[in-house]
């Protein structure tokens, strides 16, 4: 029979015996320098708060259940809402009824205007179903749209995901790579659009000047609920993994429209390199601009040897614009949740276009 | 049918163990299937059984039969 487990609040300290039991169960970890970041998230200055970094399950000196809590500031016209959202949900196989516990704390915390899970599985569905929390209000955010570059990589990862064994969903790639080029060739040919006076230029995320903020500083106005875009949030969030982002600014003969930002993940079980879109930001005046933004981030894509280029989330307009390409789709089957506890918030979000969401909001790029 | 042979008839069905696997000594350590996520579909149903909302801070310490059955009584005003 096992110990009650003690339900505290999480410190650095416990940063082994957390990752002692990720590993345990077969999760990977966080680094402790991704913990220690999350300690220096701008949204904390801003909100001006002491607030939880999660919580622990403690049983016999070993922690047997983990949730963290990220703090994140958004705006609604010119309005800072702070939001927790959870993370790393972990708990004990022989602790599997106390995990709980741990939602019931992330639900309960004051001071915070709403909560957010985008980690979007079945446990966490059901769970912030039963504390009343709904499916975030962005129609198709569960369709993931995305090209191809590289059609053997692509169709070895998909026999791979059908479980078939390595060797055979290699030969089988192999066997069908030409004809599926072709397919993507034919489907994807407008991502050759190009236009002289419309750029993207690789930008270094330490010298984001302040044109960043200055979009910023208009676009927070606007009635749309948006994640903090300041450059110092920017920063923070891309220096946590460096390596793994990639910023191109957006300009037309010589003036910023805005940004995107990418993020490259290896999904070490498909070995697949995919590119995945966090934030298309800005203001691109019209849809031809945007559709010229597209294509040259394709060809900028191509160039970084990934496989695929991912587009998930994003209002109607910037999908449709995306959808132009042709893209393939694949359905994730689970929406993240939110759940707003002041009264103003829960009437407005029920208006078509409130949320600008993508990869940027809550833990989805962390 | 009482409270208490309600209450065990839902362990047995969302749990999907015999009924003589449960007991008023039964916690949640005894049972295979008895996790987070069973939790709530456990809590779901017994809401709908007895037409009633659990406070939040009592469902997370319904993990025993005794104490689901002292809750549920509670609840109804039979305590």
């Amino acid at each position: 029979m096992t110990t009650h487990p003690v339900l505290r609040e999480v410190h650095i300290s416990d940063y082994e015996k957390v990752k002692s039991l990720f590993c345990k169960i077969g999760m990977p970890s966080e680094s402790i320098e991704a913990w220690k970041a999350n300690r220096k998230n701008p949204a904390l200055k801003k909100a001006g708060k002491s607030f939880p970094f999660g919580w622990v399950l403690e049983a016999e000196s070993n922690i047997v259940g983990y949730l963290a809590n990220i703090p994140m500031m958004y705006s609604y016209q010119g309005s800072d809402v702070f939001v927790a959202a959870s993370r790393a949900y972990a708990v004990a196989p022989e602790y599997k009824s106390h995990g709980l516990k741990l939602a019931l704390k992330f639900f309960k915390q004051p001071e915070v205007s709403a909560l957010l899970n985008t980690t979007a599985n079945e446990y966490s569905a059901a769970v912030f179903k039963y504390f009343k929390a709904n499916p975030v209000p962005q129609a198709h955010y569960n369709e993931a749209l995305f090209l191809v570059f590289n059609s053997w990589r692509f169709l070895r990862a998909v026999f791979l995901k059908c479980k078939f064994p390595d060797a055979i969903a290699s030969g089988v790639a192999l066997f069908l790579a030409p004809l599926f080029k072709i397919i993507t060739i034919l489907k994807q040919k407008e991502t050759c659009y190009c236009r002289q006076d419309l750029l993207l230029k690789r930008v270094c995320v330490d010298e984001l000047g302040e044109e960043f903020d200055k979009l910023w500083a208009i676009k927070r106005e606007q009635k749309v609920f948006y994640t903090d875009r300041s450059v110092a949030m920017l920063q923070w969030r891309i220096n946590i993994a460096p390596s793994y982002y990639h910023m191109y600014g957006a300009y037309l003969k010589d003036k910023f429209l805005g940004y995107i930002l990418l993020k490259i993940e290896h999904v070490e079980h498909l070995k697949l390199k995919r590119c995945l879109i966090i934030d298309i930001f800005g203001d691109f005046k019209n849809d031809e601009n945007l559709v010229a933004l597209v294509s040259g981030l394709s060809r900028e894509v191509k160039e970084l040897s990934v496989d695929t280029l991912e587009f998930i989330g994003f209002p109607k307009a910037v999908r449709n614009i995306v959808k132009r390409f042709l893209p393939f789709k694949r359905i994730i089957p689970n929406w993240p949740y939110f759940k707003f506890m002041t009264q103003n918030l829960k009437t407005v979000c029920q208006d078509s276009g409130f949320w600008y969401m993508s990869l940027m909001d809550g833990d989805s790029s962390l | 049918m009482d409270i208490q042979e309600k209450v065990i008839q839902v362990l047995v069905n969302v749990f999907q163990v015999s009924p003589s696997k449960i007991s008023t000594k039964t916690t949640s350590d005894d049972v295979e299937k008895w996790d987070s996520m069973n939790h709530i579909n456990m809590i779901l149903v017994l809401e709908q059984e007895f037409g009633i909302r659990y406070d939040e801070e009592q469902v997370v310490s319904m993990l025993s039969v005794e104490e689901i059955i002292d809750v549920t009584k509670g609840m109804l005003g039979l305590q």
